[in-house]
């Protein structure tokens, strides 16, 4: 008897819990249907893609490490030889005679030519001034000149 | 795939319940339990049993909640003492919904947890036996227990037996 009395109070507690409702006033359900959707829609394209492309360039990576050395062709090569150019003659240069207490300008060695020439004696102007001019080489000899009666005679 | 209509409709059916099972555990039950159902969405076919996978990834959800919260209010003890607020108040109800959720939060975490997945949730002892990790008979009786306890606080009047009443 007293059993079916405690049987009875706990199945009228029970009815009565059933009828409290659950409070979630702060369920946001429009921002739960639309994260649903997002998840929803998640595709695993890009992920497999990029799982696919990642080990592709892992297994490139290999291979660039582990590949073995190029092999050495030794061929013969035949060049056409440049073709000799004929020596110029060799110009005489005056010697340049200083005045006396000046020191001769060293000078690297230049190429021969006019300009080589030209640099040597634009630098001893440069440095002595119209003394480092060298003298004018002497002037070949004029031939003779007829005189008047030999002038007239021919006439 | 699950659809918008077949969703709402078992938000409407679970997703207060599911809070109210969330908040044995952890304070944001609301969030744990959008998680649940954010879940469920993305899965590509719905599991068999909703109500129970539901349960089962709440109560997970709510327990990983729960330790983030107990770290984060290890200080805070006024928040532990604070009535809940589980229940909607309403004038039609025999019990008290502030009393009834005080008297509830007193219980064992394993009898509370078991009167609200049954009580709310509407699962079977079998289903509770499964997601709690004991027998249902073990479910069964953490339920009465549960249910006797609450007796004890709320003290129910018993009612009077038809035979007798008259």
């Amino acid at each position: 008897m007293s059993e079916r009395s405690e049987n009875r109070e706990l199945t009228a507690l029970e009815s009565a819990l059933r009828e409290l409702q659950p409070r979630a006033q702060a369920m946001d359900r429009a921002l739960l249907m639309y994260r649903a959707g997002r998840a929803s829609a998640y595709s695993c394209l890009w992920p497999l893609a990029t799982m696919a492309t990642t080990t592709l360039a892992a297994v490139f990576a290999v291979f660039l490490l582990i590949r073995p050395a190029p092999p050495v062709v030794e061929r013969i090569v035949y060049v056409p030889a440049p073709a000799v150019e004929p020596q110029s003659s060799v110009v005489e240069q005056p010697e340049i005679t200083l005045p006396t207490g000046m020191e001769p300008l060293v000078m690297e060695p230049a190429a021969s030519g006019p300009r080589a020439r030209y640099v040597q004696m634009e630098e001893s102007v440069l440095r002595w001034g119209l003394k480092g001019i060298p003298p004018p080489p002497p002037a070949p000899p004029l031939p003779d000149t007829p005189t008047i009666e030999q002038l007239l005679q021919s006439l | 795939m699950m659809g918008p209509e077949q969703l709402s409709r078992l938000v409407d059916d679970y997703a207060a319940a599911l809070v109210l099972y969330a908040r044995q555990w952890c304070a944001a039950a609301e969030d744990v339990v959008q998680e649940a159902f954010v879940k469920l969405a993305s899965q590509r076919s719905p599991p068999e049993n909703v109500a129970g996978w539901l349960h089962c990834v709440v109560r997970n959800g709510a327990r990983a909640t729960a330790r983030a919260e107990r770290r984060r209010r290890r200080h805070e003890s006024a928040a532990a003492l604070r009535i809940p607020d589980w229940f909607a108040p309403s004038e039609a109800t025999r019990l008290d919904a502030a009393t009834a959720a005080a008297a509830l939060q007193e219980l064992p975490l394993e009898q509370r947890e078991t009167l609200v997945a049954h009580l709310w949730g509407g699962l079977t002892f079998e289903q509770i036996g499964e997601l709690t990790g004991v027998s249902s008979s073990t479910a069964h009786r953490r339920y009465l227990a549960g249910l006797a306890a609450l007796r004890e606080r709320l003290r129910v009047p018993c009612p009077k037996d038809p035979k007798t009443a008259n």
